[in-house]
């Protein structure tokens, strides 16, 4: 029993030390940063989030929904509890967490999305984020420049990523107008839930079923060594520039992607500026916190690198810092 | 006892004759998927979840289950990953990831035999840990590893892929364990009854931890292949897998309630998961039908497999009651 | 202990009564630690707001886990739980997004939540096919249709009552935990206080006595998948009310959650042993986990890594108490 006593005494003084923190923390300005999932280029956000809050001075608290749109419903709720001066959001589904947000805007709360639009929501103030259907049309473009000398009919292979992923729809969507423009192309779209095992096997089997396949598309390029590993299999990995080469593009700005196009066994990349986007979506809260009136829609457009001139721009690729 | 044993040597004739007739059906729907290259292909894409389903065939066997063997592939990746990237000593690192895939897997063993917690309740309850711990190592981040490692997932030695190699030796092992040792005796023994085996004073802890640490291993030799074939370490790498594992060794014909069980059919289950997929993707089907399918399949079956048992066991009360009118 | 009992003649009574409460909630002393820690520990964590969306966003892993307890009472499991959510949450929302009516959408997503469970039902009661493997075909079957009817995207054009009732609160509770509660109420009189549920419990504890006094297990065990779908039906409902929308995934995530709920309440996964009070506890100690978890900043995966061990340490507390006399 007195062991229990001392347990307990033990427990309530950390309870006081913690309180005692938090009230001499009261003053600095905090953001909630409400997460959908980690993976390597969401981190890639969140760290340029965090360092430029540090460098304003605003502490952040973080929470990961791990892909569950109702956790992050409520992940949000209890952010709002905490009194935060901004929530900062990326939605695991764009339609899920109006309710929360709502709720936010009601405590006037200023609300910051970013990386994944939230197009139809009443209650979001601005949106920084990557233009993905231009970033899908630029890899379009290119692959089809590529494709255009060849007659007859040429299979392209897509590898998709989550079907419930509104920038894996709109990349698709991009490369899809841009490679249309060929009169004569078929693309064979496989899913692959963003998974690289996943994406392995489809473009194992795509090219079983389609041994012409002429040009792969990876909605992130990070599956572009598995690319790589199916096309050394079938002994078709020829570097860019060789006659027998099959066109490899991908979005996202890896150091996967990075390392295949610097080997010249990709094409190229569009790069994601995810540096610029944290920064900015920092930049817009603390304007919106400040009273300051924001643009909207704040769309931070990927740039598209080729083998030929990758390596002179690594420093602006995120995987290859 | 040679009754039953007689049955067991065919508790894989089912999956085999299913795998047979979907060979068929996709060979007269694709006219690509006969061809050698393809068929290499499927049995490359197999051998992940055919190794991993070797080892958690012991664990079945002795009425467990581990479903925290694709957090151990993620941790595993991630620690071979990392340790890679930091050191560059592919011993060191290799040594280190099957190691720590054994001793995780063991870990589950001990937990369950210390603490007498239902297996699924320990396995998930270190599937979260592993989950937690793998992210914690790597930050969530894609770690490369050499290309050279790609020997692995694509090389090939006297003209047969390594992975497909690598699954022949597991395969040996296992069938050699699970047929020719006490240890898969002693497995199959405690699922039947772990009360009797300890009453017989069968070395019932040790077993169930090696039959833990089987699937650790197995699961680690697994993640090596798969990250050498991915290219790299992928965040969240192997998770889920856990369930075409088991969904692999049941289509096979081990049952979930332990006891009895094979290593040949749980290979065959592994390659026959496999086959929907290629098969799916071979006749370029909607990206949304897979799931669909795929849920059919094994309802179909698990529907043909309880039927032909059904029907084994008629077959053999009937011999039995022929036999006892014969000598009465 | 047992020298508190013969030092104090009034002590046994109260202790043994005490003693068989915990060993009927194992999971109560657990939840009055995390409690008191988070509380202590954190000023928002008593907060009305708080307490609302910890309540809210529970619901659906709620009803999910009360079918779950079911099935694991008879002994079996049912992996198609989470995705069959996901099912009647999309085709409910296709429903209502035709006809704008949200009877006929209450209907679709019980027909079917109740269409799936009757197929596990059917399979692993009158088939006797082996429950684990027969709800994962039913639970790949089930997201596939999710994912086919929406193509992978929200259904949107949820009809304005419905999306008026998620911010309806009733005696000062959301109504949607209003709704949850009356059905855990229900399902604890039915497993509880009916014959029904003594065939469930005797089913799981043991098959062939029950088979020999006379209960039709097949049916029995039908009825149990049959209502564990209907539960995830309307939780699949639910899910529309609390997201404004139907999405497809939304139930991919909560099946280890459920089963873990479960089981940290102290109900057996190998049948017999269990009741949806003790689930209600299980719930309520992941909920509060997280959310306290969250409020004190712990970093995701470490989170992760804290709830394996509580899951684990709950579960070997459960069942130390339950073994003590």
């Amino acid at each position: 029993m007195k062991h229990l006593l001392y347990r307990v005494r033990q427990l309530l003084s950390l309870a006081v030390l913690c309180c005692v923190s938090a009230l001499a923390n009261a003053d600095a300005i905090k953001l909630g940063l409400s997460v959908d999932q980690l993976f390597e280029s969401r981190v890639g956000v969140l760290n340029a989030i965090k360092s430029e809050a540090q460098k304003q001075g605003f502490e952040i608290i973080e929470v990961v929904a791990d892909g569950d749109p109702q956790a992050q419903n409520s992940q949000i709720q209890s952010l709002v509890t905490q009194k935060v001066d901004a929530i900062l959001v990326c939605a695991v589904d764009q339609n899920t967490i109006e309710r929360a947000l709502l709720g936010a805007k009601r405590k006037g709360i200023p609300i910051v999305a970013f990386d994944r639009a939230l197009p139809d929501s009443r209650a979001v103030d601005a949106f920084v984020g990557p233009d993905s259907i231009t970033d899908g049309y630029l890899a379009g473009q290119y692959t089809a420049q590529q494709l255009a000398q060849i007659d007859g009919n040429i299979q392209v292979l897509e590898l998709l990523g989550a079907l419930n992923d509104q920038n894996g729809i709109d990349r698709s969507k991009g490369f899809n107008d841009a490679i249309a423009e060929l009169p004569n192309v078929e693309v064979i779209a496989m899913p692959t839930d963003w998974d690289s095992a996943r994406a392995l096997a489809a473009t194992q089997n795509a090219f079983q079923a389609n041994p012409d396949i002429k040009a792969v598309f990876a909605a992130t390029d990070t599956h572009i060594p598995s690319v790589e590993t199916v096309l050394y299999d079938i002994a078709k990995l020829h570097p860019v520039g060789s006659d027998q080469h099959v066109v490899v593009t991908g979005v996202n700005g890896s150091n996967d992607g990075y390392q295949a196009t610097l080997r010249g066994n990709a094409d190229g990349i569009v790069v994601m500026d995810l540096h610029t986007t944290g920064v900015t979506a920092v930049q817009l809260a603390a304007a919106l916190i400040n009273g300051e009136s924001v643009e909207l829609n704040n769309v931070i457009p990927g740039n598209f690198y080729t083998t030929s001139n990758i390596e002179a721009n690594k420093a602006n690729i995120w995987g290859a810092q | 006892m040679s009754l039953k044993h007689r049955l067991s040597a065919v508790n894989w004739l089912p999956i085999a004759a299913a795998t047979l007739v979907a060979c068929i059906l996709l060979s007269l729907l694709s006219s690509s998927f006969m061809s050698y290259t393809n068929l290499q292909s499927v049995l490359v894409q197999a051998s992940v979840t055919a190794i991993m389903a070797i080892g958690m065939t012991f664990i079945i066997v002795t009425a467990g289950i581990d479903i925290s063997v694709g957090a151990i592939l993620f941790f595993t990746s991630s620690l071979f990953a990392k340790l890679m990237m930091d050191t560059g000593s592919y011993t060191l690192a290799f040594a280190c990831a099957l190691l720590c895939a054994t001793v995780l897997g063991a870990l589950n063993g001990v937990l369950i035999i210390k603490y007498k917690i239902t297996p699924l309740i320990t396995t998930l309850a270190t599937y979260t840990m592993y989950r937690g711990m793998a992210i914690h190592l790597t930050g969530a981040q894609n770690i490369p590893v050499p290309r050279e490692m790609g020997f692995l997932g694509n090389g090939k030695l006297l003209s047969i892929p390594v992975p497909i190699l690598l699954l022949a030796v597991v395969l040996a092992v296992g069938l050699y364990l699970f047929n020719a040792t006490r240890f898969g005796l002693y497995a199959r023994a405690i699922g039947n009854s772990a009360q009797s085996a300890r009453e017989s004073n069968l070395p019932v802890n040790k077993v169930t931890v090696f039959a833990y640490a089987l699937g650790g291993i197995t699961t680690g030799i697994a993640a090596l292949i798969l990250l050498a074939r991915v290219g790299g370490l992928q965040s969240g790498i192997g998770i889920g897998i856990e369930f075409t594992v088991i969904a692999a060794v049941v289509l096979g014909g081990t049952k979930l309630s332990g006891g009895d069980g094979t290593i040949v059919g749980s290979v065959i289950g592994a390659i026959f998961l496999v086959l929907i997929d290629n098969g799916l993707n071979l006749m370029n089907a909607s990206p949304y039908v897979y799931d669909i399918v795929k849920g059919s399949v094994l309802l179909i079956a698990v529907v043909i497999d309880k039927v032909s048992v059904t029907r084994q066991q008629q077959h053999l009360l009937n011999q039995r009651a022929a036999r006892i009118r014969a000598t009465g | 202990m047992d020298r508190a009992l013969t030092q104090n003649p009034q002590a046994p009574t109260e202790k043994a009564r005490w003693h068989s409460w915990i060993k009927q909630y194992p999971a109560a002393p657990i939840i009055v630690v995390l409690l008191v820690a988070f509380s202590t520990l954190s000023p928002y964590f008593l907060t009305a707001g708080n307490i609302e969306s910890v309540l809210i966003a529970n619901s659906v892993i709620m009803l999910g886990a009360i079918g779950m307890t079911m099935v694991f009472l008879t002994g079996g499991i049912d992996l198609s739980i989470s995705t069959v959510i996901s099912a009647s949450a999309v085709i409910a929302g296709i429903v209502m997004a035709q006809t704008d009516s949200i009877s006929l959408g209450i209907a679709t997503a019980l027909a079917t939540g109740l269409a799936f469970g009757a197929l596990n039902g059917f399979l692993i009661g009158y088939c006797k096919l082996n429950p684990f493997i027969t709800t994962m075909g039913t639970q790949l079957v089930a997201r596939g249709i999710a994912f086919l009817l929406s193509q992978g995207i929200a259904v949107k054009g949820t009809p304005f009552g419905l999306m008026d009732f998620s911010f309806a609160v009733v005696l000062g509770l959301p109504a949607v935990s209003i709704i949850t509660l009356v059905i855990t109420m229900l399902f604890i009189v039915l497993l509880g206080y009916t014959s029904w549920g003594r065939e469930v419990l005797l089913l799981g504890s043991n098959r062939s006595a029950a088979r020999y006094s006379g209960i039709n297990t097949a049916r029995t065990e039908l009825s149990v998948y049959l209502l564990a779908g209907g539960l995830a039906g309307i939780a699949g409902l639910i899910s529309i009310i609390n997201l404004g929308n139907a999405i497809p995934g939304v139930g991919d995530t909560l099946l280890l959650i459920i089963i873990g709920g479960v089981v940290l309440g102290g109900t057996s996964m190998t049948g017999g042993e269990g009741s949806v009070m003790r689930t209600v506890l299980g719930v309520a100690i992941l909920a509060i986990l997280t959310s306290g978890l969250n409020l004190l900043g712990i970093p995701f995966y470490d989170q992760l890594i804290i709830q394996g061990v509580l899951i684990f340490v709950g579960n070997g507390l459960a069942q130390h108490l339950s073994r003590r006399r």
